[in-house]
């Protein structure tokens, strides 16, 4: 689809020949108090305040924390202090006075966090790259396999919700006082977004014609699914996993991967495709040749400055430890071509 | 070749004979003016081919002289002759070459006029815009002929209808060197564009660059912008109705003509006595540019791309002349866009394979059929049938392998349809009860079937198709319209039009309707100078989706829906005419104050609402309000003429969706816009036009301020803008000067041209960015330095 993306140009570069003139602009420049805050349920609330500046201005660029700014934050209308642990249905309200900036504020509700109701996952293609026999080592081994997972969520009824997917892996940190050589990784696979239409339900008819694609977009809302449960199509491919030991140890194999379903805020939500509008839509380099709307950011502070979002997360971890043993005990022979 | 009847006085007095004696006092006085005159005194009819006396001035000093002599007088040495019979006069040209005395005949329709007429041709004299602005009740109205397209210079030398209008004070162009059109403050699909008295939804081609009714058809388009005659109505801003040629009577003409973007052909002719034909085919050719230039630019590389564009008009009409009183015409005009690009990848160092493929294809067709019956000698009728179909279709085809240890195959399809059906039947009278009195009347209905978006997704993963969504969503509407209006001349001095338009509107199961009464009035105290005063209701039922000031296939046309009300205009209008008494000069002042209802826009945040909502959940409702001043200066006739059209004005928005709900300035809300034109004709071959286009720059929504991202999401997002008052900030003043040139040799002309002849790259956006050494620098956008043209047109 990357043609289409520059289908503009392609079409255009025949007529236009445009040129860029550096200008400052008689504006007002007035700067104003952001605020910028994800509350995790079961976490410490944090914010962040900074003020926003003059793009052109680089030294504000570099610098624009705000020392002088009282914050304080309200949940469900009490005011709470610094080491307040957020729960899932608190209201919370973040007011910042700055003598120098002025007022802002934020409200959010922690979202119930859904539940995983079930993952259902399988190995495939798994194979073996050739690797070459290292005299005094036991394990060389590198492979690689998919994962196909079936994850079932369960709406939060009675409410519109919004989630966020994220992946980690983990693996055995190796010890310092391994050998240089020993090392133990495992990489995760790419998420195939085309298996997964969610993650392209804020994608348009306009933007699918012009190639937009919902590649590492990982957010999405209940819209299709309100109420019910809904179960998602997770296909990785291409996770890579790589042992070198001289000799065999247990631990090589505690490795896993995790999926993280956050259940966020409907300004997570909205930021999330704003910032996808603008990196991976058309619109806003439309706008940058006069032949569109600039495309506006989403804020949920009263100065329109920042972002104060809350989620919920629940975590299900597949385990990989036997899967990788024994695809480690049954790894082939080095190759001698190698 | 069509020809006209010109009842210039409205059938009054029957008391033509050859030896009344007429007094009259002309000097270098339009013909046209003093053909009125004479009937005024005479009660004859002066028949003549449209356009035939646009450009020719007569000199009379007759004192009780015998008709025919002053006729003989008058048409001394200017290549007209004339018949007598019965009441009426008939012209004839005899040679077309002795009488181009302007830039404005040098083109097809001036070889057109070179046939001799024949007799009474044609029943219903269409333009009802004949008469100058002082003499009419109108507001903001005018004819635009073939000449008047043909003279004014445009980008890559394409005559341009849209582009000829945005010479109009008070008309506005949008993106830079579109076809874009803003009248009087309102918005690109508030103006009702039709052919033939039928509308079309998509007028552009080639994302607005063009327009879509190809020059060489056309044989007047009357534009309304203020004071709107009854019979039209189902658009807020303008009404532009756009009449094409008939064949020739006498022989079989034609031209064809190749420019830097398109070629054309037309040719039109007679079957025996009672029919004639005309047919007229434009295409483009970029593509004959990039297709090689594609395979070139993949010559030697794994990537294979082809990428082609091209756009077609085809017009062709039939006339019939079935009795004295009845004439029947078909017409069809079919007008697409294609584009399509095919990406093959096919690498084998990556174990990357992908073939990719994409279609748009967008367009009108329209067919319409029609019967002009004279009733009587002062009624007239005119029945219509007409299909008018908009379509747009996008598909993107992706196909990819993945080779590693196995194979990975992605099959993903996209096909988008949006349509419009409208079914249209019309009976539209026309009366004179009296000498002093024409009332217009009519009825139509239309069946609308609206395909808003009609999308399949198809994805396939390796061996199974994972989802497959269908949505189809037709939806059905029932519109009738009646209205009514008389033109009424009260006095010698005061003369009134007014009347009013219903319509009814059926979508969902709700019927809407709309009352849009008019009336205009117009006191003339002297013979030269007019005031006029007007009001104005409009209602729009549909309107038009898009995300772009372009025309793309993605746009889409809608009915109003959901908790959604007619939008609706409700305008007054002033005016001052004056006309030198020789017809060369003319001046005019317009004011006008209007008021928008239940506007629709797309919400600030629309972006935020998924697909699978209705779209008008991405849109708002509001109110708009827009005012100025019209000024316009013109010589109209001569080897020199020209004209300087000034504006003055303001136009607003209020939505509760947009800008925090505060009022703001309109995107083209332009306060200052001057624009002046001059046509030369420097001798019988050589003719020159320039026009110069300067005016406040657009209004501009400037993000100069920004913010810290928060680490929300997707990662890598850069300093975030801060929102401020939409479009506050207004863009530099702009201007422009386009050149043309006609070179007319034996066989045909050559027309040069030159876009932005002194190369003044306007703004039009003004974007952040890094410079080379990271700076973070805020720059103007600027676009469109001077392109020449040139086109060659052969007559034939």
């Amino acid at each position: 689809m990357a043609i289409l993306k520059r289908l503009y140009p392609l079409l255009l570069a025949a007529i236009l020949s445009g040129c860029y003139e550096t200008f400052t602009p008689d504006v007002d420049t007035t700067p104003v108090l952001c605020l910028n805050s994800l509350i995790t349920a079961g976490m410490p609330i944090n914010v962040q305040v900074t003020h926003t500046w003059m793009f052109s201005d680089l030294n504000a660029g570099k610098n624009h924390a705000v020392r002088d700014a009282t914050v304080t934050i309200y949940v469900d209308g009490r005011p709470v202090d610094g080491n307040y642990i957020a729960r899932e249905g608190d209201h919370v309200k973040i007011m910042a006075d700055s003598p120098t900036y002025g007022h802002a504020e934020a409200e959010v509700t922690v979202p119930y966090g859904a539940d995983i109701e079930s993952v259902q996952w399988e190995i495939s293609d798994p194979s073996y790259f050739p690797t070459e026999a290292i005299p005094g080592y036991e394990i060389n081994t590198m492979m690689t396999f998919d994962i196909n997972s079936k994850l079932t969520l369960a709406d939060v009824p009675d409410t519109r919700n919004f989630y966020h997917m994220s992946f980690y892996g983990y693996d055995p940190a190796v010890e310092d006082d391994e050998p240089e050589e020993t090392k133990c990784d495992l990489y995760l696979g790419n998420l195939n977004y085309d298996s997964e239409p969610i993650f392209g339900e804020h994608i348009d008819a306009f933007e699918t014609v012009m190639g937009s694609t919902s590649y590492g977009f990982d957010t999405f809302s209940d819209r299709s699914f309100a109420n019910d449960k809904y179960t998602l199509q997770l296909n990785f491919s291409k996770f890579n996993y790589y042992v070198t030991s001289e000799k065999w140890d247990e631990r090589f194999f505690d490795c896993g991967f995790m999926i993280v379903l956050s259940t966020v805020s409907e300004s997570y939500y909205n930021w999330c495709i704003y910032t996808w509008q603008h990196n991976d839509g058309v619109l806003d380099d439309m706008a940058g040749m006069g032949f569109a709307d600039a495309l506006l950011p989403f804020s949920n502070v009263s100065t329109g400055a920042g972002v104060v979002a809350a989620q919920t997360q629940r975590t299900y971890t597949i385990p990989l430890d036997d899967y990788l043993e024994r695809a480690v005990r049954n790894r082939p022979e080095p190759s001698p071509d190698f | 070749m069509k020809r006209i009847i010109l009842s210039l006085a409205m059938a009054t007095i029957a008391v033509a004979l050859m030896a009344q004696n007429v007094t009259l006092h002309a000097v270098d006085r339009p013909a046209t003016e003093v053909f009125r005159e004479l009937m005024a005194m005479t009660g004859k009819n002066f028949v003549y081919r449209a356009g035939i006396l646009d450009d020719i001035t007569v000199t009379v000093y007759a004192n009780d002289r015998p008709f025919k002599h002053v006729l003989n007088d008058m048409f001394r040495g200017t290549g007209i002759t004339y018949k007598i019979k019965g009441n009426d006069v008939i012209l004839k040209r005899r040679r077309a070459i002795s009488v181009t005395d302007s830039l404005r005949t040098s083109n097809m329709e001036f070889r057109v006029e070179a046939e001799a007429p024949r007799l009474l041709e044609e029943l219903i004299v269409v333009s009802r815009l004949q008469a100058p602005a002082v003499e009419s009740a109108e507001i903001g109205a005018r004819k635009f002929t073939a000449g008047d397209i043909a003279s004014v210079p445009t980008l890559l030398g394409e005559p341009d209808v849209i582009k000829t209008l945005h010479m109009e004070p008070g008309v506005i162009q949008g993106a830079e060197g579109s076809a874009g059109m803003y009248v009087h403050g309102g918005n690109a699909d508030e103006n009702l564009c039709m052919l033939d008295n039928i509308p079309l939804y998509n007028v552009n081609h080639f994302a607005g660059f063009f327009s879509a009714f190809n020059p060489d058809m056309i044989r007047y388009i009357d534009f309304y912008k203020s004071s709107v005659p009854a019979k039209f109505d189902g658009r807020l801003s303008s009404f532009m109705d756009v009449r094409t040629r008939n064949g020739s009577s006498d022989g079989h003409l034609g031209s064809a003509k190749l420019g830097l973007s398109s070629g054309a052909v037309n040719i039109g002719g007679h079957i025996g006595e009672r029919t004639n034909y005309i047919v007229g085919l434009r295409r483009s050719w970029f593509d004959a540019i990039t297709i090689p230039i594609s395979a070139l630019l993949s010559a030697g590389s794994e990537e294979k791309i082809k990428l082609y564009y091209y756009f077609t008009d085809f017009n062709a009409k039939l006339s019939h002349r079935f009795s004295e009183k009845v004439d029947g015409s078909i017409s069809i005009y079919f007008g697409d866009d294609k584009l399509k690009s095919t990406w093959k990848d096919n690498a084998q160092t990556t174990g990357w394979y992908s073939d990719e493929k994409n279609i748009f294809h967008w367009g009108n067709l329209m067919a319409r059929a029609g019967v002009n019956y004279r009733m009587a000698e002062r009624m007239s009728a005119e029945f219509t049938a007409a299909y008018t179909r908009y379509f747009s279709k996008t598909e993107v085809n992706e196909y990819s392998e993945w080779h590693t240890t196995s194979i990975d195959t992605t099959h993903n399809i996209n096909t988008i349809h949006n349509n419009i059906n409208d079914w249209i039947f019309k009976a539209d009278f026309d009366w004179k009860p009296t000498e002093n009195s024409n009332i217009r009347f009519g009825a139509n209905y239309v069946r609308h079937s609206f395909l808003p978006e009609r999308v399949l997704q198809t994805h396939r993963y390796n061996s199974s198709t994972l989802t497959l969504r269908d949505t189809i969503h037709t939806i059905g509407a029932n519109e009738a319209n009646a209205y009514i209006e008389d033109d009424w001349a009260i006095t010698s001095q005061l003369r009134a039009n007014a009347g009013v338009h219903l319509s009814i509107f059926h979508i969902d199961k709700k019927l809407r309707h709309g009352i849009s009464p008019r009336i205009s009035l117009a006191y003339r105290p002297r013979e030269i100078i007019a005031v006029k005063g007007a009001y104005t209701r409009t209602v729009q039922y549909v309107h038009q989706l898009t995300q772009s000031y372009l025309s793309l296939p993605t746009d889409r046309w809608v009915p109003i829906t959901g908790y959604f009300k007619p939008q609706t205009t409700d305008k007054i209008s002033v005016g001052a005419y004056w006309n030198s008494r020789d017809g060369r000069y003319a001046a005019s002042i317009e004011g006008y104050w209007k008021w928008m209802h239940n506007l629709m826009e797309y919400r600030d945040d629309f972006y935020l609402s998924a697909p699978i909502e209705p779209w008008d959940a991405k849109l708002c409702a509001g109110k708009g309000s827009a005012r100025g001043i019209d000024v316009k200066i013109e010589k109209t006739s001569g080897l020199l003429t020209w004209n300087a059209a000034y504006s003055l004005a303001w136009a607003d928005r209020t939505f509760a969706g947009k800008n925090g709900g505060h009022k703001y300035p309109a995107r083209f809300d332009t306060r200052h816009a001057i624009k002046l034109g001059i046509n030369m004709k420097i001798n019988d071959k050589v003719s020159l036009g320039a026009v110069w286009t300067g005016r406040s720059g657009h209004r501009f929504t400037l993000m100069s301020q920004v913010w810290e991202a928060p680490g929300l999401g997707m990662p890598g997002t850069e300093d975030v803008p801060l929102v401020t008052r939409l479009n506050s900030y207004r863009l530099p003043f702009y201007h422009r000067l386009d050149l043309a040139c006609t070179v007319n040799n034996s066989r045909g002309y050559w027309t040069f041209g030159l876009y932005n002849a002194y190369c003044h790259l306007n703004t039009v956006a003004i974007r952040r960015v890094y410079d080379d050494n990271m700076v973070p620098v805020l720059q103007k956008v600027k676009l469109l330095p001077l392109i020449p043209s040139i086109s060659y047109t052969w007559l034939f």
